[in-house]
């Protein structure tokens, strides 16, 4: 832990954690508040920020909507001392909920901005899943795939299509459940939201998610990888 | 069916999820009792609560009762509740509040009565009490508003007047006995509660009216339960339950901080004020435990601002000894103090300099009315110089916002003291640019108003005051909103039409039971809510069931009236109350408790302890 800023005398840990369960239903910015007060709890020797009003800062990796469920989350926070990664885990676990617990902490080998891909693991419950349906969702996302997104600035038609690297799409006949992997854009510019791949169904293919009690799906983001699609981001 | 499923399609999820840090979980085969704590509102507004959190500490310290808690869903969750058959659950187990043995509700404020009426129905528990059967559970209600519970008297199994975090214990333990001894009926446990003190069973007291509406008579089934329902309260607040591990919400909620009780009741008498009659009699904690709980709670929780809760925090005797054992770890550990509730009249420098609030830029006072005359007539006792001394001490340690709270509509008030509003305001704004202490930079000033509707509440002086017609109080409004032309004076109001509806609430009696059943089957909820609230479906409801809104509001209670709190004893004595109001209209005040004994009555509810002693009071004046 030898990563000290020269100029701020601080230095910064990367933290990798799990956020499942009912966790999936606390937002970034909620779970920003959580975790400072985990900090505080924890006695690790955090740094504040300045002022009237000091914080600790933390930097999120990629955003996580509520509603999926995530093995890999990454974020960086600053320590006034040194710590080893084991007090690290050992001082903040206990002061986390079960569903989220830090499987990581060591200094930042990678820039945040050098974040390309996030894959993901999204498994639908359907009355309509079957080997067709997985094969016309193969097709489906291996061809130009225009959807409508929501921007500040209003609805846009966008052709999603170039930020599926990867996607593959299969069907479990002992379960009836169907399997979307996909690896998609995670950096800043192109982050495409998983929840796009299932809305593009829902649209092209009638694949409708409208009774929760008959049709549903978890998405649970695996792992996020450098733009080489490849090198595990750390 | 996974609850999970459902999250996914309803806003702010969160809300419903639970699992938050200082939630208790325990084993239901160890479990005699269960209680369903129920918050009226939303998740945000019920959290914020500091009862709940110390009655849910409070009932699950006892080994076999567990104390849950369960929230008003938003309407985007009841539709799919209801399209689903998902009852209201509550939030530990995730178990239907209808398998609960007590399902109670906090009420403390009178639009949240048809979210009770909602919950109820949305867990599957018949809302009237001559609906529930044997296995049905016990419907149980307590807060502020239960000093006047009759309007809620058909939809509670009982009531529990007053502080509750001894009585409920208690009325857990007589249950557990109960059962066990095979003595439970729904009957017998109501009667034992009622003669147990501080409980009130609505269906063992039949009330009579005359035919102008007013009541006539009130007769009890058992001769063995009380006449009144004398309020519980907690003795010795040092040695009271009080939560030493607090939940940290997920979400963001309405107080999202520690917050230390520091004493109870208030010492000032304002006499169109509720919390300071029936909060009596005054009663404070120790700064040294309330130091210990404080760096307990901030150790257990990692919150980085406490507040010190109370009604008037500069009224405690001890404030410089617990704000310097609190600064003692709060400076280290970067945690800010907030000292809500300020009295413009107590406000001092050394006081402004210890609340680290300043970051804000804000600080709140709450003159009440705009000129003296009518300041006496509500015995706010606070000077006009006082409240631009107050201001000025704030605009030189470099803040530039102030908001005032205001009322309109409390008895005698004329336009000069409509105008009065203004013109202090304007002082204030003045003040700011006479103050040549206030910091370079600082160089436009904002006067907040917030101006509220006076509704007259039980169990104050002005208990029996007609309240403004609703045009009167529009008019008002309009008036002040032509008076105040300054642009540095921003100008609040809130809405006459909720004042009205609340008025009729806030005074009413068991015949507006009828009104709240025929709002729940007209599918009324979140009537604290703007977006729901709706004036016209409630004038149309009274009509319907044959309710007038102004006998509860325009009219006036007479004097030798039965009022349909009678029933509860809150300690103060009718008689105080009466003399306070002749007073009122003499325009004489009162002065407080630590400069002179009014005799309101309720030191006599602690038998032969007494909190506001002689010494008590010389020590006040000396320190």
């Amino acid at each position: 832990m030898d990563d000290i800023h020269p100029q701020s005398k601080t230095l910064t840990v990367r933290l990798g954690f799990y956020k499942v369960g009912q966790l999936q239903f606390i937002s970034h910015l909620d779970l920003q508040r959580f975790m400072k007060r985990a900090f505080v709890r924890s006695h690790l020797p955090i740094w504040f920020s300045e002022g009237f009003n000091p914080h600790p800062k933390m930097v999120f990796s990629t955003p996580l909507s509520i509603g999926i469920q995530s093995e890999c989350e990454f974020a960086d926070i600053k320590m006034v001392a040194p710590v080893t990664p084991r007090q690290v885990i050992d001082s903040l676990n206990p002061c986390m909920p079960e569903e989220l617990q830090l499987f990581y902490a060591a200094p930042p080998i990678h820039k945040m901005t050098e974040i390309g891909f996030a894959s993901y693991d999204i498994t639908v419950h359907h009355k309509k899943a079957d080997a067709a349906m997985a094969d016309a969702l193969n097709t489906l996302y291996s061809a130009p795939l225009v959807v409508t997104k929501k921007t500040k600035s209003g609805d846009r038609e966008v052709d999603i299509h170039p930020q599926i690297l990867k996607s593959q799409a299969s069907y479990d006949a002992d379960t009836s459940l169907l399997h979307i992997h996909a690896l998609l854009c995670a950096d800043n510019e192109n982050f495409l939201n998983p929840e796009y791949l299932i809305r593009a169904a829902e649209n092209m293919l009638d694949l409708r998610f409208e009774d929760p009690t008959q049709a549903y799906y978890d998405i649970m983001r695996k792992d996020i990888f450098l733009k080489d699609g490849k090198t595990p981001f750390c | 069916m996974n609850i999970d499923r459902i999250l996914k399609t309803v806003s702010k999820p969160g809300r419903y999820a639970g699992g938050e840090l200082g939630q208790t979980i325990k084993n239901k085969e160890d479990i005699k009792c269960r209680w369903a704590f129920c918050f009226p509102d939303t998740y945000e507004i019920g959290m914020s609560n500091l009862g709940i959190r110390i009655l849910y500490g409070a009932l699950n310290r006892e080994p076999d009762v567990w104390c849950e808690r369960c929230f008003a869903p938003w309407t985007d969750m009841e539709e799919q509740m209801r399209k689903h058959q998902i009852p209201l659950w509550a939030l530990e187990s995730g178990d239907p509040i209808a398998q609960f043995d007590f399902v109670a509700f906090t009420i403390g404020y009178e639009m949240s009565y048809t979210n009770i009426l909602y919950m109820l129905s949305l867990g599957n528990i018949p809302v009237c009490t001559d609906a529930r059967g044997e296995d049905d559970p016990i419907v149980i209600g307590g807060g502020c508003c239960t000093y006047n519970p009759e309007p809620l008297a058909m939809f509670f199994d009982l009531f529990s007047i007053g502080e509750g975090e001894e009585a409920l214990p208690e009325l857990s333990r007589l249950y557990i006995r109960m059962k066990e001894d095979g003595s439970y009926t729904r009957e017998n446990f109501l009667h034992e509660a009622a003669r147990l003190g501080g409980f009130y069973v609505p269906s063992f007291y039949e009330v009579a009216y005359n035919d102008d509406g007013t009541i006539a008579s009130v007769t009890k089934k058992y001769d063995d339960i009380p006449d009144r329902i004398e309020k519980r309260i907690v003795r010795d607040l040092d040695s009271a339950y009080f939560p030493d591990n607090t939940f940290v919400p997920y979400i963001d909620t309405v107080q999202d901080r520690i917050m230390l009780e520091v004493y109870r009741g208030c010492p000032r008498g304002c006499r169109f004020c509720q919390a300071g009659m029936v909060y009596r009699p005054i009663r404070e904690k120790s700064p040294g435990i309330l130091a210990d709980q404080a760096k307990c709670l901030y150790e257990n929780t990692g919150y980085e601002e406490i507040s010190l809760a109370s009604l008037s925090i500069s009224d405690y005797t001890r404030l410089s000894e617990l704000t310097e054992r609190l600064l003692a770890f709060t400076d280290d550990a970067r945690v800010s103090l907030a000292l809500p509730s300020l009295r413009a009249d107590t406000f001092t420098k050394e006081l402004m300099d210890r609340i680290s609030s300043v970051r804000t830029g804000t600080l709140t006072f709450a003159p009440e009315a705009g000129s003296q005359r009518l300041r006496d007539v509500i015995n706010k006792n606070v000077t006009e110089e006082e409240i631009l001394n107050a201001c000025r001490l704030a605009f030189a340690s470099g803040k530039n916002q102030v908001k005032l709270y205001f009322m309109i509509g409390h008895p005698t008030e004329t336009t000069e003291d409509l105008e009065g509003i203004f013109h202090l305001s304007r002082n204030v704004v003045n003040a700011f640019y006479q103050c040549k202490e206030r910091p370079k930079g600082r160089n436009s000033v904002q006067v907040t108003l917030s101006v509220a509707a006076f509704v007259p509440k039980p169990f104050t002086a002005f208990q029996w005051e007609k309240q403004d017609p609703l045009s009167v109080t529009e008019e008002k409004q309009l008036f002040l909103k032509n008076t105040i032309t300054d642009r540095k004076i921003r100008y609040n109001y809130h809405d006459a039409q909720v004042g009205r509806i609340e008025g009729v609430f806030a005074r009413g009696d068991r015949k507006l039971c009828a009104a709240l059943l025929e709002a729940h089957r007209r599918g009324l909820r979140f009537d604290a809510w703007e977006e729901f609230f709706s004036y016209d479906t409630w004038i149309e409801i009274f009509d319907a069931v044959g309710v007038d809104p102004d006998f509860y509001t325009t009219r006036g209670f007479g004097l030798d009236e039965i009022l349909p709190w009678d029933i509860i004893d809150c300690g103060i004595e009718k008689s105080f109350l009466l003399r306070e109001r002749e007073k009122a209209y003499q325009t004489k005040t009162t002065k407080n408790c630590m400069e002179a004994c009014a005799g309101c009555g309720a030191n006599r509810l602690g038998g032969e302890q007494t909190w506001c002693s002689k010494e008590l009071c010389q020590y006040r004046k000396t320190n």
